[in-house]
């Protein structure tokens, strides 16, 4: 599409409401993504994912809520509803402390929460995904945790999806020691071709405990691209497990910044893909200050046609000392048409780092297989065993109970079926 | 009980076994012994239907069955069992919950109800007792991080619990230092009955002082050189395997 072309859409598409540094925030993004347009496969961050499909559907906005909301994934949650989109309803009884609202809600009431975060890590001329989200995102989710607050129920947040493209937009802001669990579960219903776009900004200060975890099962037909940025401070920690299950054409970002010392961030993923399903996994960890630590462990099983992409890079500024990073990426090919594209990265500019990383792909060990069935085992719950081996040492990272309960759980299912 | 008739088997199209005439009765407990590449593991892997193991002619009657008509675990189910010379590394899998799902496995397919996990771990406990098996051995993975003589002695748990009727036991000895040679040779014995037929397949006669088969045969060139009782065996140590099989080196 043409730059005028796009420009003409975003004149007839942007939000208006708001305070008027947002209407400018929306004019900017949308003046970068008219420039840039979608990035196509000559762009190397996007080699092995071709957006084509969506450009179709970029504008399909205004869409209806979706019918009826499914049970909880947690028990015990504080929950939000999205529908296309669109909050629904609220979450009760929080704690003092604690803010978790729409984030359309918050722009109304409470501008000045948002104000020099929202935008903050999430930008740049090499992001015209999430400058296409700023542009149009009319919702998503804002928890605000004061310094000290521990948020001792989980906060389980579905974006139920049926039609249309929606732009979540949400951003997690935690004081100084403050702790929370939350779970963003992505749901299709209905085989639909629907395009989601949804950024997720976390900001961690000093000694802040977060555990995000991300559920993705959007409709086989749709399209699914999410970016993570963060920033952790001093002694911050963050944990971000990444399943993901649906989708036709899944592209997950995560761009992280260890700005402090003695910063954190555990980065695993898990991804099951059939038929002709394409997942790219697009990690960038920056440690930015020494004494810093870093972990990636993404598995994945393809079967049919599927296709993976890990892309990986880990960078080390010049002063950051001491540090430590490690990734890890292996992937089970079920089938010879099955397809893996794996880009462990490391740029290391300081000296006295300890890196690693590391990629393998291959078949399901057909030796173990045999041993299996010769102790009476039938071959395909020889099968799930292995696969179900091959997973569980990434799932048993995974620090809330509950939620590896639940990942496990839909594991089993996708194995089973 | 087990009826092995003009038998020839191909792996990855050449012929290994090449017409092999073997019959195991009721509790009996029979010995291989040959040189490297004679065509030991191979009938093994045969005999437990291991996929790339072909048979091109010739016919094994198990009980009398036809064992070309069974899958790997029905097999077992029917109570072949063999014990590994290379027992698999299985990383995140659970010894007990692999020693679990096979049993009930197993159990399911004879028509018993499964075991739950009281009822598992009472019989467990009385073969672990047994076999020397510590309870860190049965949280890791199978065979993770088990020395030569853990593994060997995982894989007899397995048959102690899987209750076969013929065993085959692919070099039980090798790896083993002495000791470890007898705490295993000891679980064998222990679990030989009239109802329990043995295939031990070694290299070296020094396992049949522990085990002591019924008969001894000789396997050269994917055939039986010989045959004979356990005197054969030490005949064997006397002389190598060059007084058997012409064109191989005694090893």
């Amino acid at each position: 599409m043409a730059m005028e072309a796009y420009q003409a859409q975003f004149a007839a598409h942007l939000p208006k409401a708001g305070p008027a540094w947002l209407a400018d925030l929306r004019q900017a993004a949308a003046a970068r993504f008219s420039a840039a347009g979608l990035p196509d496969r000559k762009v190397e961050e996007w080699r092995y994912t071709n957006l084509k499909p969506v450009q179709e559907q970029l504008f399909a906005l205004d869409t209806a809520p979706v019918g009826d909301t499914p049970p909880a994934l947690l028990q015990d949650s504080h929950r939000l509803v999205f529908s296309n989109g669109v909050l629904q309803g609220s979450a009760d009884d929080l704690p003092d402390g604690v803010r978790l609202a729409g984030m359309a809600e918050t722009m109304a009431e409470n501008p000045g929460l948002l104000a020099g975060h929202m935008g903050k890590l999430a930008q740049g001329q090499e992001l015209p995904l999430p400058a296409l989200n700023q542009a149009l995102s009319r919702d998503g989710y804002v928890l605000a945790i004061d310094p000290g607050i521990s948020v001792s129920r989980p906060i389980e947040i579905l974006f139920l999806s049926d039609g249309g493209a929606s732009y979540p937009r949400n951003l997690i802001l935690a004081g100084a020691g403050a702790q929370a669990t939350v779970v963003e579960h992505y749901l299709g219903l209905g085989g639909g071709g629907y395009f989601i776009n949804a950024v997720t900004e976390v900001e961690a200060a000093a000694g802040a405990k977060l555990q995000r975890y991300k559920i993705q099962q959007d409709a086989s037909g749709s399209s699914h691209i999410a970016t993570l940025a963060g920033q952790l401070q001093d002694g911050a920690r963050l944990e971000n497990f990444d399943l993901n299950l649906g989708g036709q054409l899944v592209r997950s970002e995560i761009h992280m910044a260890l700005q402090g010392v003695g910063a954190e961030a555990a980065l695993n993923g898990v991804y099951l893909l059939r038929g002709k399903q394409h997942c790219d996994n697009a990690i960038q960890m920056d440690h930015a200050v020494g004494a810093t630590n870093s972990q990636q462990d993404y598995r994945g099983i393809l079967d049919d046609h599927a296709h993976a992409v890990f892309q990986g890079k880990i960078t080390v500024r010049p002063d950051a000392q001491g540090i430590e990073g490690h990734q890890l990426n292996k992937t089970l090919l079920l089938s010879d048409e099955a397809e893996i594209d794996s880009k462990p990265e490391l740029q290391i500019l300081a000296d006295d780092v300890k890196c690693s990383h590391g990629a393998t792909a291959g078949e399901l060990d057909e030796t173990g297989l045999f041993y299996l069935r010769s102790r009476g085992i039938p071959e395909d719950e020889a099968r799930q065993l292995l696969m179900t081996a091959f997973i569980s040492e990434t799932l048993a990272k995974i620090d809330s109970d509950a939620v590896r309960g639940i990942m496990e759980r839909l594991v089993g299912e996708w194995m089973a079926a | 009980m087990l009826e092995i008739k003009g038998l020839h088997a191909d792996v990855d199209g050449k012929e290994i076994l090449k017409g092999i005439d073997l019959s195991i009765g009721e509790g009996e407990v029979h010995a291989i012994m040959g040189p490297n590449g004679s065509g030991k593991s191979t009938l093994s892997y045969v005999l437990s239907g291991r996929d790339g193991y072909d048979v091109t002619a010739g016919t094994i009657t198990y009980r009398g069955r036809d064992l070309s008509e069974l899958s790997i675990e029905e097999r077992a189910a029917e109570g072949i069992f063999l014990g590994f010379q290379y027992p698999v590394e299985l990383p995140g899998v659970s010894s007990t919950t692999f020693l679990k799902t096979a049993l009930n496995a197993v159990r399911r397919q004879r028509g018993q109800d499964e075991l739950d996990a009281v009822q598992f771990m009472k019989r467990l406990r009385v073969h672990t007792k047994a076999l020397n098996i510590s309870d860190d051995m049965l949280r890791r993975g199978v065979n993770v991080g088990f020395s030569g003589g853990e593994k060997k002695r995982n894989e007899i748990l397995q048959m102690a619990l899987l209750e076969p009727h013929f065993a085959v036991l692919d070099e039980t000895d090798s790896g083993l230092d002495i000791d470890a040679l007898k705490v295993v040779a000891e679980g064998v014995n222990a679990l030989r009955g009239p109802k329990r037929s043995m295939l031990v397949i070694t290299h070296y006669q020094r396992l049949l002082d522990y085990i002591v088969p019924d008969y001894v045969h000789v396997l050269a060139h994917g055939r039986i050189a010989r045959s004979g009782g356990k005197e054969l065996a030490l005949e064997l140590e006397e002389k190598g395997y060059g007084a058997f099989v012409s064109g191989t080196e005694a090893a």
